[in-house]
This record gives C-alpha cells, sequence and structure tokens, in this order.
C-alpha cells in the first residue's frame, strides 16, 4: 500500500467553527482576524471489543503530546483565544430614568460616603424635597425635569467615566492544548467511581472477633494464679531484668492501685474481667520477655479447644456434627444391594402381541416413516403489499387476477389435503386400538358398541 | 528536514515568486473534510479553498469525492395497518469531499478566513511534516 497522506495517530484534527462572541479577537470590524476558529475534535476510536460489550476509548495521553507538538507552530490567531471579555455595556443605557446617586455609586467616584451611612426618619420627604405625589402623571413630569437636569451634567462626565467592565475569566476561555490536557484528566477520573475519590472514610466499619472477653475470665484467672506462685520461685530471674522481687515491677515503674488491690466482686464499679484482663496485659511490660506471651498462649488454646462457648452452643456444635457423621455412613438396603456388582440381565415383562390385521408381532418391527406433507414457506402467505402499477393495461390486469386467484386455489387444495391426512390418521389409530373382529370384537357388540364407530374412545 | 510525501510529484521545480525554502518552516499536511447535505454550497466551499491554495502557490489535492451516503427510512404510510401497504420513502443524502494540502504554519491562518457556507461542516486533520 502506498504511503498515506496523513496518519490519524499523529496527526490532530480540528473542527472549523465561529469564533466566540466574547473572545478577545473577535473584533467583526478589522479584516485581519478571521472568525473562524480552530477548535480541537474529540476522536472517540472502538479500541477493543471485549466479550458482550465494546468500549469506546481515546488515547488522551498521545492526543496531548500530538498537541503539544503540533499546535505550537500553528498562528495563534486560528484558535481561540484564551481570555474572554464580557460585552461592554454602559450603565446609563441600562438605566435611562437612573438617579445620578445611583450612577455616582455605582461608578464609585461617590467622595461623600458619609452621606450614605445615615438616614433621617423622614428621608422620603427629604428626597422629594418636601413635595410628596403619588401620582403618575406628575412623576413623569418630574422625570422630565430631572432628564433635562442629567444631560447638561452629562458633559461634564463625559467619556471619561464610561462605565466599563472588563472581567478577564481565564477559566472560561481555553486554548485548544488546555482543553485537551482537561479531556485528559476527565477520562482518568472516570475511571475510579464516586466512592474512590476523595479521602478515606474514617468508619471503614470496626472489626471485632468473635470471642467476648467475659469469657476468658477463667483463663486470666489461671494465668494470674500461675503469676502469683512463680513470684517466689524465679526471683532470680527477675532481678536480672532489673524488677524489683516484691512488687514484680520495674524500679521506676508506675504503681497502679486499682489494679494491684484486691478484687471485690460484689462492687458493682468494678467490670472483674476488665480488670483481670488488665492485670495480665500489666504483666507484659514487668516480666521477662518468655512470660508475656504466656497469657496469650492460654487465651488461644481456650479458643482452640472452644471451651469458652457456652453449653448450650457446645451441644448444638456437637450433634450438627454427629448429624453430618451419620449421613456419610448410612447405607441403604436398596443402595447396598445396587453396589454389588451382578450379571448382565435384559429382562422384559411384555408379552408378544399379534396385530389383528396382519398377524405381526406389534411394536417390533421397523415403522415405515409416514409421508410428511410438504410443508410450504408461510411466509408466502403474508401480504407484502404488492403494488398495483398505475398504468396497468387490462391484460396485466388480468394476469394479475389470475395469479392471484391460482394462489386461492392452490391454498383450498392443500387445505383439502391436510384435512384428510389428519382424518385417515385418526381413523389407523382407532383401527389398531379397538378389535373389529374376533371375541374381543363380539364382547363390544354384546355391551352395545359398534366397534368401527368408536370415534368417541379416546386414544391416549 | 523535508517531507517525504510520496504523492509529490518528483519533477516539480519551484516557480518563480516562490521563495519559501523548505528548510526555513515548518511545512504541515493538511486534510480539510468537508460534508454537507446540500451539494451546491459544498462544491462552492471546495472551489473557494482550492483556489485560495493555489493562489498561495501551495500543493493541492483537488476534491476527492467520497461516494455520497444515502440514508433511507421506509415507512407504512398508513398509521394502521390496513388498506393497500403503501409506503413512504425518505432520504438523506451526505455529501463528502476531501481537500489535501502541503502548507507551512502561516498559511494555516488563511484557510480559516474563507467564507463558509451554514450548512458544510468543516474538519481540519494536521500533522507535521518533519
Amino acid at each position: 500500500m502506498p504511503k498515506k497522506f496523513i496518519d490519524k495517530k499523529e496527526a490532530l484534527t480540528f473542527k472549523l467553527v465561529h469564533r466566540s462572541q466574547r473572545d478577545i479577537n473577535y473584533i467583526s470590524e478589522e479584516g485581519d482576524v478571521s472568525p473562524w476558529v480552530l477548535e480541537p475534535k474529540i476522536e472517540t476510536v472502538r479500541m477493543s471489543i471485549t466479550s458482550s460489550f465494546r468500549y469506546l476509548t481515546t488515547d488522551k495521553e498521545r492526543d496531548y503530546q500530538k498537541a503539544e507538538r503540533i499546535i505550537p507552530s500553528l498562528p495563534e490567531e486560528v484558535f481561540a483565544s484564551e481570555e474572554s471579555v464580557v460585552p461592554q455595556t454602559d450603565v446609563r443605557e441600562l438605566f435611562f430614568e437612573a438617579d445620578e446617586d445611583i450612577v455616582q455609586a455605582l461608578e464609585g467616584e461617590s467622595e461623600e460616603e458619609e452621606a450614605w451611612e445615615e438616614i433621617d426618619d423622614d428621608f422620603v420627604s427629604q428626597a422629594n424635597k418636601g413635595n410628596f405625589d403619588y401620582g403618575p402623571s406628575t412623576r413623569t413630569v418630574r422625570f422630565g425635569d430631572e432628564m433635562e437636569e442629567d444631560e447638561e451634567d452629562d458633559d461634564d462626565y463625559g467619556e471619561d467615566n464610561k462605565f466599563r467592565v472588563e472581567v478577564k475569566r481565564s477559566t472560561k476561555g481555553q486554548s485548544a492544548q488546555r482543553k485537551i490536557f482537561e479531556e485528559t484528566f476527565e477520562t482518568m477520573v472516570k475511571k475510579y467511581d464516586d466512592q474512590f475519590i476523595g479521602e478515606l472514610d474514617e468508619e471503614t466499619g470496626r472489626k471485632e472477633g468473635g470471642i467476648k472477653l467475659e469469657d476468658m475470665e477463667d483463663v486470666f484467672d489461671e494465668y494470674l494464679a500461675k503469676e502469683n506462685s512463680d513470684r517466689h520461685t524465679i526471683k532470680g530471674k527477675e532481678n536480672e531484668y532489673g524488677l524489683d522481687p516484691d512488687t514484680d515491677q520495674f524500679e521506676s515503674g508506675e504503681e497502679d492501685e486499682e489494679l494491684d488491690a484486691p478484687i471485690d466482686p460484689s462492687d458493682p464499679n468494678v467490670d472483674v474481667t476488665s480488670v483481670k484482663s488488665r492485670r495480665s496485659v500489666k504483666t507484659f511490660g514487668t516480666k521477662s520477655t518468655s512470660r508475656p506471651t504466656a497469657v496469650w498462649d492460654m487465651c488461644i488454646q481456650k479458643y482452640l479447644n472452644e471451651e469458652y462457648l457456652e453449653k448450650e452452643e457446645r451441644e448444638r456444635k456437637a450433634a450438627v456434627a454427629l448429624e453430618e457423621e451419620d449421613e456419610e455412613e448410612k447405607w441403604d438396603c436398596q443402595s447396598v444391594v445396587k453396589n454389588h456388582p451382578g450379571i448382565i440381565i435384559e429382562k422384559t415383562n411384555r408379552k408378544i402381541v399379534l396385530s389383528n390385521k396382519s398377524g405381526l408381532p406389534v411394536g417390533v418391527l421397523p415403522q415405515k416413516p409416514k409421508r410428511v406433507v410438504e410443508e410450504e414457506e408461510e411466509e408466502d402467505r403474508e401480504n407484502k403489499g404488492t403494488k398495483r402499477d398505475k398504468e396497468e393495461t387490462k391484460e396485466d390486469k388480468k394476469n394479475r387476477k389470475k395469479q392471484i386467484k391460482e394462489e386461492r386455489a392452490k391454498s383450498r387444495l392443500q387445505k383439502k389435503a391436510l384435512k384428510e391426512a389428519f382424518k385417515s390418521e385418526q381413523s389407523q389409530q382407532q383401527s389398531q386400538i379397538t378389535p373389529t373382529t374376533g371375541i374381543e370384537a363380539q364382547v363390544w357388540i354384546a355391551l352395545g358398541v359398534v366397534p368401527h364407530l368408536v370415534s368417541a374412545v379416546v386414544v391416549p | 528536514m523535508a517531507s517525504a510525501a510520496v504523492a509529490a510529484p518528483p519533477a516539480h521545480k519551484p516557480k518563480a515568486g516562490y521563495e519559501q525554502t523548505e528548510e526555513e518552516q515548518s511545512f504541515h499536511r493538511i486534510r480539510i473534510t468537508l460534508s454537507s447535505r446540500n451539494v451546491k454550497s459544498l462544491e462552492k466551499v471546495c472551489a473557494d479553498l482550492i483556489k485560495g491554495a493555489k493562489d498561495q502557490r501551495l500543493k493541492v489535492k483537488g476534491p476527492v469525492r467520497i461516494p455520497t451516503k444515502v440514508l433511507v427510512l421506509t415507512t407504512r404510510k398508513s398509521p394502521c395497518g390496513e388498506g393497500t401497504k403503501t409506503w413512504d420513502r425518505y432520504e438523506m443524502r451526505i455529501h463528502k469531499r476531501v481537500i489535501d494540502l502541503h502548507s507551512p504554519s502561516e498559511v494555516v491562518k488563511q484557510i480559516t478566513s474563507i467564507s463558509i457556507e451554514p450548512g458544510v461542516e468543516v474538519e481540519v486533520t494536521i500533522a507535521q511534516s518533519n
């Protein structure tokens, strides 16, 4: 293949759009600035088809790299400018009937700012200079006077104080490059769900174990008892670690009165288990390194032995275990028998029955496959709306009508054939079931039933 | 350095007055795709573009006419199903033209200052040929 003129992967695509009215360069009078602008086109490229969905993605990073290369090489006027300008407005245009004070206030040129702070109670009458008239007619007259005043004043104020709003909002106007950059960011952010953006939640659910402190109470008892007995035997070792042999604490250690005092179980304020646990734990820091894990080990042992479970729970668990055992080893009478290997036997309980008509055994010889009626396509029956040519000659009309008639005749014949087929089939089946000759037939007749007319007999 | 466009005829000699050297300016390969539903305005814009480019002495590949796409909607005329089955056939034709240029950066400005008719969509694809 010959080399492509433009490789899409290396090229940037733009759309030609009208320049925004808020663009700084939007000056329709001057000729050198074009009213058109190149705006980058964000292309979606189907990157892969995976399982049941296709996702449209863009290679944004590459787009940005391309942009960095290509855009600076093009003249600036071709792109929309970054800065935007709100078109200028003159306040006087907006408020034709404005009071001088208001205009002054807007323009910010009032020197007497103190005058604004204090308003007397009768400021209305003061404003109207004593003439207080609500009538609309007088009002216009009034305004007429004021307007004349304003016009005179206008010359004084002149063009220096034209009220101009120039807002440079760099957030609105964007250069082409910046736009691509923002698109890149947006696609990246979209990868993350809302819940994953932002700080981590403080409470992501407290994790708790299944063992209650109370269950371990006897463990703590055991441990503490053991420790107390040991204390008197391993004195030497304690001295080695700098412990005070009498109090079992570091020389500089703190004394905890609450923990060391004897526990009064009847005291409601004291949580016996927690005190015991804390005592046990406290020994961690004071005993030698081999001992601190003792409490922990004992707790673990107890957990493993499941002693901490309450009695009922334990029994329940045992019961479940028993049940499972039973099922595994249960042997059924039938399963026992079935599992014994035996000889392969072909057993048939059916008696050989001869058919009345042919004398051959029924259900033994292969049956001839019945002739299947040719199924015509159903679609032919649909009316697809064949147009009737407007300029149809008589012959054409005849032909068309003839065709339709033929089709109808054909379908009639088919219908008849189908009906006949059904009837014959039914009668065949009937004759196979009900006997027409022989002893059985006589029995039927005696009962008052005519065999060949037994169409009321339902064929199972 | 020089662009490696195979399509450039090898016997191309710079015309008199054609002062730009390829080393000084980076040439861009530009593909302009114009699409519209209306042939007349489309052809007009095409002609303007090509004329403008030729005035600038640029290498232009004339408007390549992509086969027009005809989008057809066939619907029953009747709101109910009764009557002879008559059908309506609505269609929309989309015409597309492609123009290729080689131009230096400054001239890209000129492209944007052509007059464009309403209804014609212009897409510009730019690649650097360095």
